[in-house]
C-alpha cells in the first residue's frame, strides 16, 4: 500500500513537473485516478448492447510507468488481447441471442495538463469498449462481469447502467459480480 | 378454551383498563415510528424515482452531482452556479439532444419555488411511468407576465386563472424584496403530480429577467430608475445565464457519451449528470443511516414489549385470586397459560392497529411539511407486504413477551389449585 501511494505521489509530482510554463488558455484539469476501482457504462436500448470499461494499469498489469523490458511490453500486449476478447471477460445469458459486434481495447495515458498523451506518462488506464446486437433483449437479465477473476488487482467496479427500466448505479465486486439490467 | 373463560378474562382486561391502555399506547408509538421509518424510506425512493422518470440527463455548472440534482429537480439543498445561456445554445443544437428544457431558479412565491423555464417544460418533462404534465384549468404561459401553478399553490394559496400574484426575490416565506411592480397572471393550474412540481409556479425565462430588468447588483432599482412593466415587454429580454438544463436524447446509447461530451466541454465547466445513477449514489450514501434508523425503532417496540412483560408480572401476583377464580370454573392450567398468551398478543394486535392508524394521520399532517421541506410526496397508500408482515412480527411479539408471565402463572395455579394460599 505504502508503495502504491508513493507511486501515485511520484506520479502527480512528475505530471505537475512536465506541465511546466504553459499558454494562458490552458485547461489545468484532472479526472479521478483511484487503484483497485474500476468503472464500467453499460446501456442497453432495443437490441443494442454496449458495454465500456476503463481500468487502472496498476490494476490490469501492476504498474503504470512506460514499459521498461520486452516483459512489460509482452504484459500490456497480453492484458490488452485478454480485455479484447468479449467472451472472457462477460458471461451473457444464452436465451438473449447476443452476437458481438465490436470489442476493442486500448492503454491510455491519463491527460496531462496539456491533454498530450505522452509514452513517458506515468498514470494509466486502460480502456475496453464491446458492442452486442441482442435477438431476445427481455432475456438480458443479468450480465456477469469476468473481469475479477482475470484481473485480480480489481477490488471493486462502480457501474453505470442504462437499461429499460431506467437509470441506475451499481457496485460490483469479486463477490457479487452481476450486472442488473 | 370457552366462551365463559374468555369473557371472564375480557372482563378481567376491562378491569385493569388504565395499564392495558398505557400499554397499547406505548407499543402503538413504538409501530408508528418503525412503519414511519419504513414509510418514508420507501416514499423517498419512490417519489425521487418518479420525479426523474423521463429525463436523460441533467446539465449544470461543475459541482458536486448530488447537489445538482437536488436542487434542480427537487429544488432542496444548496444552490448551484448557473451556466451560461451561450453554453445551453450550443449544447441544445447537439445531434443526439431530443430536446432539452433549461430552468432557472432563485425567486419565491409565498414558500413557493419560481422556476424561470421555457414552454418545452410542460412537453417534455415526464413524472411517475412516464406520464406528461396536464392542465386542470388554463394552458402553458402565453404572454410575458403569465404564471403556471403546480395544484399544491393552486389549493394552499386559493389561486384559480386568472388571479394576480407578486414573485418574491430569493427563495423562502419571508423573502426582503417583492417585485411588486411586475404581478403576474395565474394563466395555468397543471394537475397533480406528487413531486416538486406541485409546489411551484412557472413563469417563462424572459419574465425571470424583465422582473430583474431594473435591478442593479442585485439590488432593487432606485427611485426614478425603475422599469414599468410595459417598458420591460419592449426590451431585449435574452436570459444570460440559466441554472440546469434538462435534457432528452434520440438515443438511450448516446448518454454516456453526451455525458462525456458535457463534462469535457472546453469552454465552461459544466457537469452532466444521469439522475437516475446519481439518485442511486445517493441512496447508497445514506443507506447507513437507514439501518441506523431502522434498527433504533425495531429497538423502540422491543422496549414497549419489554415495558409490557413488566406490567403484567407486576400483577400476576394481584390476580392469583382471579387465577383461583378462573381454575374453580373449569380452567386448566395450560388454559390459564394460554389465556394470559392470547391476552399479550390481542393487546400487541390492538396496538398494531392503532399504531397504523397513527401513521395514517401522521403521514396526513406531514405531508405539506415533508414535501416543502424535503421536495418528496408521501404516499398513503396501502400497507405494503413488508409492512404487514412487520405487524405480523409484533403480533407475535405480543405473544411471546406474554409467555414468560402466563408461565408463572400456569406454574402458580398448578401449585395453588384453587385456593389461595398465603
Amino acid at each position: 500500500m505504502r508503495i502504491l501511494v508513493g507511486m501515485t505521489l511520484i506520479a502527480m509530482t512528475t505530471a505537475a513537473a512536465a506541465s511546466g510554463p504553459a499558454a494562458a488558455t490552458e485547461r489545468r484539469e484532472h479526472g479521478a485516478h483511484r487503484h483497485g476501482h474500476a468503472t464500467l457504462q453499460a446501456a442497453l436500448d432495443g437490441g443494442q448492447l454496449e458495454i465500456a470499461v476503463e481500468a487502472p494499469g496498476m490494476d490490469i498489469v501492476g504498474f503504470e510507468h512506460a514499459p521498461g523490458d520486452d516483459a512489460q511490453k509482452a504484459k500490456i500486449a497480453a492484458a490488452l488481447r485478454r480485455l479484447g476478447d468479449a467472451g472472457a471477460m462477460f458471461d451473457l445469458p444464452e436465451a438473449a441471442g447476443c452476437a458481438l459486434t465490436e470489442a476493442e481495447a486500448e492503454q491510455e495515458a491519463l491527460a496531462d495538463a496539456h491533454g498530450q498523451k505522452a509514452d513517458a506518462a506515468d498514470h494509466t488506464a486502460f480502456h475496453a469498449h464491446y458492442g452486442w446486437t441482442c435477438a431476445k433483449p427481455e432475456a438480458l437479465q443479468t450480465i456477469r462481469v469476468r473481469y475479477f477473476e482475470h484481473f485480480p488487482g480489481i477490488a471493486e467496479i462502480d457501474a453505470a447502467v442504462i437499461g429499460p427500466s431506467g437509470q441506475t448505479a451499481q457496485e460490483l465486486t469479486p463477490q457479487s459480480p452481476q450486472l442488473q439490467f | 378454551m370457552n366462551a365463559p373463560l374468555l369473557s371472564l378474562a375480557l372482563k378481567s382486561l376491562i378491569n385493569r383498563k388504565a395499564t392495558a391502555i398505557l400499554t397499547i399506547a406505548a407499543i402503538a408509538l413504538s409501530v408508528t415510528l418503525l412503519l414511519g421509518v419504513e414509510k418514508v424510506r420507501s416514499g423517498a425512493r419512490d417519489s425521487f424515482a418518479n420525479t426523474v422518470s423521463g429525463t436523460d440527463l441533467i446539465v449544470g455548472a461543475r459541482g458536486g452531482a448530488i447537489q445538482l440534482l437536488l436542487y434542480s429537480v427537487f429544488r432542496i439543498g444548496d444552490a448551484s452556479n448557473n451556466i451560461s445561456w451561450q453554453s445551453y445554445e450550443e449544447l441544445r443544437a447537439w445531434p443526439e439532444v431530443a430536446w432539452s428544457v433549461p430552468i432557472s431558479l432563485g425567486d419565491a412565491h409565498r414558500g413557493f419555488r419560481v422556476v424561470g423555464t421555457t414552454a418545452g417544460y410542460f412537453e417534455h418533462l415526464r413524472y411517475g411511468r412516464r406520464q406528461a404534465l396536464s392542465f386542470d384549468a388554463g394552458q402553458p404561459f402565453a404572454d410575458l407576465f403569465d404564471a403556471v401553478i403546480g395544484a399544491d399553490v393552486a389549493r394552499e394559496l386559493g389561486y384559480v386563472v386568472g388571479d394576480r400574484i407578486v414573485l418574491a426575490h430569493g427563495a423562502g416565506a419571508f423573502a426582503v424584496q417583492s417585485h411588486d411592480d411586475k404581478p403576474f397572471t395565474v394563466f395555468g393550474v397543471l394537475a397533480r403530480t406528487g413531486t416538486p412540481v406541485d409546489r411551484s409556479v412557472h413563469v417563462s425565462l424572459a419574465a425571470i429577467e424583465a422582473i430583474h430588468v431594473d435591478w442593479q447588483s442585485g439590488r432593487p432599482p432606485r427611485p426614478g430608475q425603475a422599469v414599468s412593466a410595459e417598458a420591460a415587454r419592449a426590451m431585449a429580454l435574452q436570459p444570460k445565464a440559466v441554472t440546469a438544463v434538462l435534457v432528452g436524447l434520440k438515443s438511450r446509447m448516446a448518454a454516456f457519451a453526451v455525458q462525456r461530451r458535457v463534462n469535457t466541454y472546453a469552454d465552461e465547466a459544466l457537469l452532466a449528470i444521469l439522475p437516475g445513477v446519481t439518485l442511486q449514489q445517493l441512496w447508497d450514501a445514506i443507506g447507513g443511516l437507514e439501518k441506523a434508523l431502522f434498527a433504533i425503532s425495531v429497538m423502540v417496540v422491543v422496549t414497549g414489549f419489554m415495558g409490557m412483560t413488566a406490567v403484567s408480572l407486576g400483577a400476576l401476583n394481584e390476580r392469583r385470586r382471579e387465577m383461583a377464580i378462573l381454575r374453580s370454573v373449569g380452567a386448566r392450567p395450560r388454559e390459564i397459560f394460554l389465556l394470559l398468551v392470547v391476552e399479550s398478543g390481542g393487546l400487541a394486535a390492538v396496538a398494531a392497529a392503532v399504531g397504523a392508524a397513527m401513521l395514517y394521520g401522521g403521514i396526513w399532517l406531514a405531508r405539506p411539511f415533508v414535501q416543502s421541506q424535503f421536495g418528496f410526496h408521501l404516499p398513503a397508500g396501502g400497507l405494503s407486504a413488508y409492512e404487514l408482515a412487520l405487524l405480523g412480527l409484533v403480533v407475535l411479539a405480543g405473544c411471546a413477551s406474554g409467555a414468560l408471565p402466563a408461565y408463572l402463572a400456569y406454574r402458580r395455579s398448578l401449585a395453588d389449585g384453587m385456593a389461595v394460599r398465603r
